[in-house]
């Protein structure tokens, strides 16, 4: 019975042992693989706008979506969920939420790719490509059903990586179960793929088999509410252990949270559970998207409030050197251009050595500019300087060291944590001298 | 304890799950034997007795009754059956465009819910589903497809070859008319459709003169029909209708029946060299001209722009179901089958919109749905697609323009009335 057992388990601590070597190697690449992902997402998102550009921006022959509002509202989504995903990832690679929002943007970058391919084939007279219906089917069956799992198991274990114990952490199993079960009911849904109502469903079921895909969705959509409602109240449970500070802190991600949780199951349940007019589901899908978007950037907000995550100098350069570059950008292309045609008016010469000399002007003259424009930024900016907060709370302010969620410690702006001991110190000193 | 703890939240997610199934069970639907089904559609003459040698066996096998009635006037007819409720259980519908309309009148069934969608989605182009398709509900169905803009001549006639551009094609019209024969042949009487035939012309040249994405704003609206690409489109046109280039002049145009227009083709002397009309137009060359299989041929619609060389504009017939019988299930289900297509082009001047249909009974067929499948741009016929008063009204302009074409400023000026009201005031016949 004993070598029974152990026999039994060899493939299970195989399995184990070959987890940890992947994980072991991920996490030594982990900078390379955030990036990759982030990048990978910004492409895919080129690449549907050049489809959606060369179909004239018209709305994708999809359910629920009948104007470019939904279309447009998926793109800032996405493109949230890479850069927070990969930006927490590639700083606390041990802790899953990060992999888990860059996984969101990965895989929902490539769900405009999917639609604008669809859209392209939809409207010929000849039978869609295989790979596109294998893609259709793949992104219309499993996609916005996992996308919800994740999310609900990113509720489940915010802010530390970890479930409250191994008890909540079986919601997240019941969520990822109900997701592939929706999934599984979607596939053999004779009606055709849900999203994409067009192109035919290659696993369908027989017709009379309809009413009981039907169910199999219904039954699946109930197990992932039920995570819902189990991860909602997991938060609330953390929520109320945080201080005033903290929670202060936290209230726009709360509120955000919340929103999404409403209209993200809102969504499935008009998705997968009932009927509903396509102008009606379009607002609902519309909504959760915006709702999805504001999440990851509550959380920056929550992260650069708490320093959370260690990320603070990193986003505060990107938010300034993004828009600085952006603009020196615009403005170098446009002192080009502006020369070009000052030197073609005064020479009538229009070749390609016009050209030439004007961008090296240009490039002469902004070389000092951009010097000049980094210099003042770093000054400003430099991991050293003190922050806005701490200047004003002067010699008190700074901040608990360790980061948040790896060890469990979390980083708070110590002087709020100060002044609220301070209060309660003040209200127990009246406290005491009002007794006596 | 634990274990048994599980097992026991195992089995009763197992029960819900299995309650959840069968609470959402519907009954399972049994093959409908006998009772009958009402269709209404416009197929007459050859094409009535196509679509009849497509349902005997349907009627066999099921013990159906079909009982099919013929109309042109098919817009006009359903609106008044939609008004009155004495509707037909499927009809054929006179275009994606009105079909909506019928949708959004809450006057079709759901197909998803009626038929072996599956199998029809399947086998079937997305382009004729995404048609059929009216805010997510699968509504119209196509049985039939279509190429249009095809130029057929008589071979005996014509005999310089496939013309690959349009000037190529003024130029040996105008070779091989040196004996007075007219270059065109037109007919655009189809009772209350009267004037469809010159909206085929007009489509045409505006997609090969000015692309599909003038055509496709165009059809949504989007380009008023005073604006050049249509302008241009019907100065074009101008020149085919001109009593010097068409058989019959104006007064031929306007009052020869779309079917009988080919017959000048065969007349010895020819009477026209060319006719420009859609894949179906063989069966009447067979039935009102006397033509037979060889004695009539085609060539696509020759390019006005290099841009858009390889365009063509296709249709087809669609059908609802407007009530929902066992009857009307079965016969849509069976008339979207692999089977009825296929013994709808053996009968010939019909393309399939089925997929798994490759077989077609002659030459011709077989280059048509070539063409369908190989062209680039493909585009549905604009009319069609059009909301029904702007396509009533299209249709009229057409005869008034072949009537006089020095009014076209007019003509497009109050199509444009039409065009800035449609949305609004939808179909001008009797609603609902």
């Amino acid at each position: 019975m004993t070598a029974t057992v152990a026999v039994a388990r060899l493939p299970l601590r195989a399995g184990t042992r070959i987890a940890q070597e992947i994980r072991d190697l991920l996490l030594g690449h982990s900078r390379a693989l955030a990036v990759g992902g982030l990048l990978g997402s910004v492409a895919l998102v080129g690449v549907a706008l050049v489809l959606w550009a060369s179909q004239r921006f018209a709305p994708p022959p999809m359910s629920f979506v009948t104007t470019v509002i939904p279309v447009a509202a998926h793109i800032p989504m996405i493109l949230s969920y890479a850069v927070v995903g990969a930006i927490v990832a590639a700083r606390r690679p041990r802790n899953p939420i990060g992999w888990l929002i860059l996984t969101i943007g990965v895989l929902s970058s490539s769900v405009p790719v999917i639609d604008f391919l669809v859209a392209g084939s939809s409207g010929q007279f000849v039978a869609a490509p295989a790979w596109i219906v294998v893609l259709a089917w793949l992104a219309s069956n499993f996609h916005l059903p996992l996308v919800g799992a994740t999310v609900i198991v990113i509720f489940l274990i915010f802010p530390d990586g970890r479930a409250l114990s191994s008890r909540w952490s079986g919601a997240a199993w019941l969520a990822i179960g109900g997701a592939l079960v929706v999934g599984l009911g979607q596939s053999l849904d004779p009606s055709g793929l849900r999203w994409y109502p067009t192109l035919p469903n290659p696993t369908a079921a027989p017709a009379w088999f309809g009413p009981y895909a039907v169910a199999v969705q219904v039954a699946g959509l109930g197990l992932v509410m039920v995570a819902l409602g189990i991860a909602m109240w997991a938060m609330a449970i953390r929520y109320r252990g945080y201080s005033r500070a903290e929670r202060h802190g936290l209230v726009w991600l709360a509120l955000t949270v919340v929103q999404l949780a409403v209209a993200g199951g809102t969504l499935l349940i008009v998705r997968y559970g009932i009927v509903v007019p396509p102008s009606a589901g379009e607002i609902v899908l519309t909504i959760t998207l915006v709702a999805a978007t504001l999440v990851p950037l509550a959380a920056v907000d929550g992260m650069l409030r708490f320093r959370l995550f260690d990320i603070e100098l990193v986003l505060t350069h990107a938010l300034v050197y993004v828009p600085l570059t952006g603009f020196l950008a615009g403005l170098y292309a446009a002192a080009v251009a502006l020369f070009t045609r000052v030197f073609v008016a005064f020479t009538g010469d229009s070749s390609d050595i016009v050209v030439i000399l004007s961008t090296l002007i240009v490039a002469g003259t902004f070389t000092p500019l951009r010097k000049v424009l980094e210099t003042f930024v770093d000054r400003h900016f430099k991991p050293n300087a003190p922050t806005p907060a701490e200047q004003a709370h002067g010699e008190t302010g700074g901040s608990l060291a360790g980061p948040w969620p790896d060890d469990g410690a979390r980083e708070l702006d110590a002087a709020a944590e100060l002044r609220e001991l301070q209060a309660r110190l003040a209200r127990l000193e009246r406290a005491l001298a009002e007794r006596g | 304890m634990q274990h048994h703890r599980a097992g026991s939240s195992l089995r009763a997610l197992l029960l819900g799950l299995a309650v959840v199934a069968l609470a959402a069970c519907g009954t399972v639907e049994a093959q409908p034997v006998g009772g009958t089904v009402s269709v209404l559609a416009t197929w007459d003459g050859a094409e009535r007795d196509a679509f009849k040698a497509v349902v005997a066996p349907f009627e066999q096998r099921t013990g159906i009754k079909v009982t099919y009635t013929s109309t042109r006037d098919l817009s006009g007819v359903l609106w008044k059956d939609i008004a009155t409720g004495d509707l037909p259980d499927v009809a054929g519908l006179p275009g994606p465009g009105e079909m909506r309309e019928f949708a959004r009148a809450g006057a079709l069934v759901d197909l998803n819910q009626a038929i072996d969608v599956a199998t029809y989605k399947a086998e079937t182009a997305p382009g004729f589903v995404q048609l059929g398709t009216v805010d997510d509900r699968l509504v119209g169905m196509f049985v039939k497809a279509t190429v249009k803009g095809l130029i057929w001549y008589d071979p005996k006639s014509y005999t310089m070859g496939d013309p690959s551009t349009w000037d190529e094609l003024k130029r040996d019209a105008a070779i091989s008319s040196r004996g007075g024969v007219k270059p065109w042949c037109l007919g655009m009487e189809s009772g209350e459709a009267s004037g469809w035939p010159g909206t085929d012309w007009i489509e045409d040249i505006v997609l090969h003169q000015s692309g599909p994405a003038v055509y496709d704003d165009w059809v949504a609206g989007k380009v008023p029909w005073t604006a050049d690409p249509i302008r241009q489109a019907f100065q074009t046109f101008a020149a085919i209708v001109a009593p010097e280039a068409v058989s019959g002049g104006s007064a031929g145009v306007v009052g020869t029946s779309f079917g009988d227009a080919g017959t000048p083709l065969f007349s010895s002397p020819p009477g026209c060299l060319f006719l420009h009309q859609g894949s179906f137009m063989t069966s009447f060359f067979q039935a009102n001209s006397g033509a037979r299989v060889g004695e009539y041929d085609f060539f696509p619609f020759p390019t006005m722009d290099a841009r858009y060389r390889s365009s063509l504009i296709a249709a087809g017939d669609l059908f609802g179901m407007f009530h929902d019988t066992p009857q009307a299930r079965a016969l849509l289900t069976y008339l979207a089958s692999a089977e009825a297509q296929q013994l709808l082009v053996k009968g010939g001047a019909a393309l399939s919109p089925n997929l798994r249909v490759t077989d077609y009974p002659d030459d011709i067929s077989t280059r048509e749905g070539e063409l369908l499948r190989t062209t680039q741009i493909v585009r549905f016929d604009a009319s069609d697609l059009m909301p029904e008063a702007m396509n009533s009204a299209f249709e009229h302009a057409m005869l008034d323009f072949a009537r006089d074409p020095s009014q076209l400023d007019s003509i497009l000026e109050s199509l444009d009335l039409v065009r800035t009201g449609a949305p609004a005031t939808g179909p001008a016949r009797v609603k609902p």
